[in-house]
């Protein structure tokens, strides 16, 4: 069961807001629950934090006389539930909101002005939650979670080719199929942590064996499926032979 | 005195002079030593066979007698040899330019002679017959105390007077400074010379410090005269680029203006247009007509007013006149471009001129990949985005991809899809970055779009 929250400050729009999700579920079924709708963020905080669990938000970006905004009170829940999924409803079309999906993974934002376009745009929503919820269930993939600052990344371990030491120490270098990424670090942990498909294979070198397309041993390089190349050291290439 | 008690004074003072030496440089060239956390070990190494290289050859020298030639040509060549030290020592700590490396060799000789010929001054007579216990006291007291205490003395001037922001700007600038150079690098000559000169007048007492002083005062005035030349250029340089960003920024303003107009224009036709469909009752049509207004007005004025309110929050000037220059390039090929500057943006630990070019080349790559590539799905669209928060500052640019090709292959060195300065810019995009130890950089291909990333820890 999702819960549902909704900060809005103007409470006729709270009202509609509340009775069209409640239309909503009730039609179509859905496994949710409203659990709660206010005016004031710090409600809505205290009770995601009284009982965290994923759920679904839809807050208001502009909140008059309160101590913050759409954008703090999201990261605010965000730090009870990082998975959850946040809309915003904002009364302004230009909302930066790049900057919103960037930092709290807001999944949408809905305009208000029109009120019949603002509930097709919360419903619009509902079916794609529960699409994504139908979809997550049926994964099984193993991800590789790695944070850079204020961000974390989750790249799917098939994807990974190989991990490269930086110049710069204690920074290491992923290298998947649709990302780079450059984080803080250590090869050894990280080779304690993929035994199983990756190889040390050079001393600035963790290698994905399942992603190796061939060996050059004249030039001691593997080309992998992506096409990038890397190295590896002499003593590595009995146990590289085997493992492919 | 023995060879090894010699060798052994020598270290102890050169260690002295090599750590005077790492502190006045730091004040000179403005920063710590190229990665100094990580290569703290070799670093160490580094110094202390500098030293005995350095306490060798000195000893060396002194055994064999060079330094009695005739006109202290021995002293010459030794301290020519140590500046050649001390630039390739200077070299492997800052990893600049050998030049600057050079000049800061010789402006520290120059230093360390003066506080030692300072020093000099204050003893009755000038040589020392280090075989006597008394006086090779008297010398170490000289040698270790009041060199070093002078040197202090200079270290804090250096920081009073900001000599080493003059040395900088004089460093950076691009015209000719060959003869200054020379005259710089000619300075143990010279002053040798001038101190013969001197003594051929006769004149009482021991006029070395002068003659360091001398010298040391017209670099100074090299530097400083220089220096605030190009400071001064800096500013008009600065002074344009707020100019054009001030033009660039009135005529958007006039842009909007002229939309203005025009939609006001046309808002009067469809005002009298709705008033008689609703005197006709026509309430289908009016809804639908407030509808259209509403959009048509977000569509065509929004923009540019949005546009105009995200580059409001950028306060530095240089990365706001870039955003403006690069938006032009991007107008003129028709590439759309969204900004988005959610909290004011006005520091960031990145230097301004790094930040700048590598903003650069990041738009530069994503103008690219979307150039000529009008009327194709997605539009050519480049979203940028700039957002502060309180530990870090991400700057992030999105531009749709339009063809499969292997992601790392745009990210990587020296590939080019387009000319050959694609791959240029990348990689000196990651050799700038490799000066830092909190900026991370990131590349991602997400729904069609090649996303990057930059990031600053505050």
């Amino acid at each position: 069961m999702l819960p549902i929250y909704i900060c809005e400050d103007d409470a006729m729009i709270l009202a509609a807001q509340k009775k069209f999700l409640e239309k909503q579920i009730m039609m179509e079924g859905y496994d949710m629950q409203i659990a709660l709708c206010s005016r004031h963020p710090q409600e809505i905080i205290e009770a995601v934090a009284a009982d965290p669990k994923r759920g679904i938000y839809f807050l208001d970006v502009e909140l008059k006389d309160e101590p913050m905004d759409g954008f703090m009170l999201g990261q605010q829940i965000r730090k009870f539930d990082a998975r959850g999924f946040l809309i915003y409803v904002t009364s302004f079309p230009d909302l930066a909101f790049e900057t919103f999906r960037y930092h709290l993974e807001a999944l949408d934002y809905i305009v208000k002005g029109n009120s019949e376009k603002m509930l097709a745009g919360m419903y619009k929503n509902l079916a794609i939650i529960t699409e994504r919820m139908c979809k997550e269930q049926g994964e099984q993939k193993e991800y590789f979670t790695v944070k850079v600052l204020d961000i974390v990344r989750h790249v799917p371990v098939d994807e990974i080719m190989f991990f490269e030491t930086s110049v710069r120490t204690h920074r290491i270098e992923l290298h998947a199929k649709n990302d780079c990424i450059d984080f803080i670090g250590s090869m050894q942990e990280l080779q304690e942590q993929f035994r199983e498909h990756f190889l040390r294979v050079h001393r600035s070198y963790l290698v994905n064996v399942n992603k190796i397309q061939e060996l050059d041993l004249k030039h001691r390089e593997i080309l992998m499926d992506n096409g990038e190349k890397c190295l590896f050291s002499k003593n590595m290439k009995g146990e590289l032979l085997s493992r492919i | 005195m023995s060879f090894w008690g010699l060798f052994c004074s020598n270290t102890f003072g050169l260690t002295i002079s090599v750590l005077f030496m790492l502190w006045i440089s730091m004040l000179l060239l403005g920063r710590k030593p190229y990665q100094i956390r990580e290569r703290k070990v070799k670093i160490i190494a580094c110094t202390i066979l500098f030293i005995c290289v350095w306490a060798l050859i000195g000893t060396i020298f002194y055994k064999v007698g060079i330094f009695r030639w005739r006109y202290n040509a021995g002293q010459i060549l030794f301290t020519y040899m140590g500046m050649t030290g001390a630039m390739s020592y200077l070299y492997f700590l800052y990893r600049e330019n050998l030049l600057t490396c050079w000049i800061s060799a010789v402006f520290l000789e120059m230093l360390e002679s003066f506080a030692v010929h300072i020093g000099v001054l204050f003893s009755p007579n000038m040589t020392f017959h280090l075989d006597i216990l008394g006086e090779r006291l008297i010398y170490y007291f000289f040698l270790y105390v009041l060199t070093p205490l002078i040197e202090i003395i200079w270290v804090l001037l250096l920081y009073k007077t900001g000599v080493g922001k003059m040395f900088r700007l004089w460093i950076e600038r691009k015209e000719s400074k060959k003869v200054s150079i020379i005259f710089i690098s000619l300075y143990p000559i010279l002053s040798e010379i001038l101190y013969y000169m001197v003594q051929i007048g006769e004149r009482v007492g021991n006029d070395n410090a002068v003659v360091s002083l001398l010298y040391l005062l017209i670099v100074f005035i090299i530097f400083g005269y220089a220096g605030r030349q190009e400071m001064q250029k800096k500013q008009i340089q600065t002074q344009q680029i707020s100019m054009q960003q001030q033009n660039a920024y009135i005529e958007s303003l006039e842009k909007l203006q002229s939309e203005m107009r025009r939609f006001r224009h046309d808002y009067k036709n469809m005002m009298s247009g709705m008033y008689l469909q609703a005197k006709e009752g026509n309430m289908e049509a009016v809804q639908n007509f407030i509808q259209d207004m509403t959009s048509d007005f977000d569509y065509q004025v929004g923009e540019q007013i949005r546009r105009l309110t995200q580059l409001g929050n950028i306060h530095m000037l240089e990365v706001k006149g870039l955003l403006l220059g690069k938006m032009e390039k991007m107008q003129q090929e028709q590439i759309s471009c969204e900004l988005e500057v959610l909290r004011p943006f006005d520091r960031t630990r990145l230097r301004t001129t790094d930040l700048c070019r590598c903003l650069g080349i990041l738009i530069d790559n994503a103008i690219d990949e979307v150039q000529g590539k009008k009327g194709k799905k997605p539009k050519p669209q480049i979203h940028i985005m700039i957002s502060s928060q309180e530990e870090c500052t991400t700057f992030q640019v999105r531009n749709p991809l339009y063809s499969n090709i292997d992601f790392h292959k745009i990210w990587q060195q020296g590939y080019s899809t387009r000319g050959a300065d694609r791959g240029i810019g990348l990689a000196s995009y990651k050799s700038i970055l490799e000066h830092y130890e909190n900026v991370f950089s990131l590349a991602t291909i997400r729904d069609g779009y090649f996303i990057q990333e930059l990031k600053i820890q505050e």
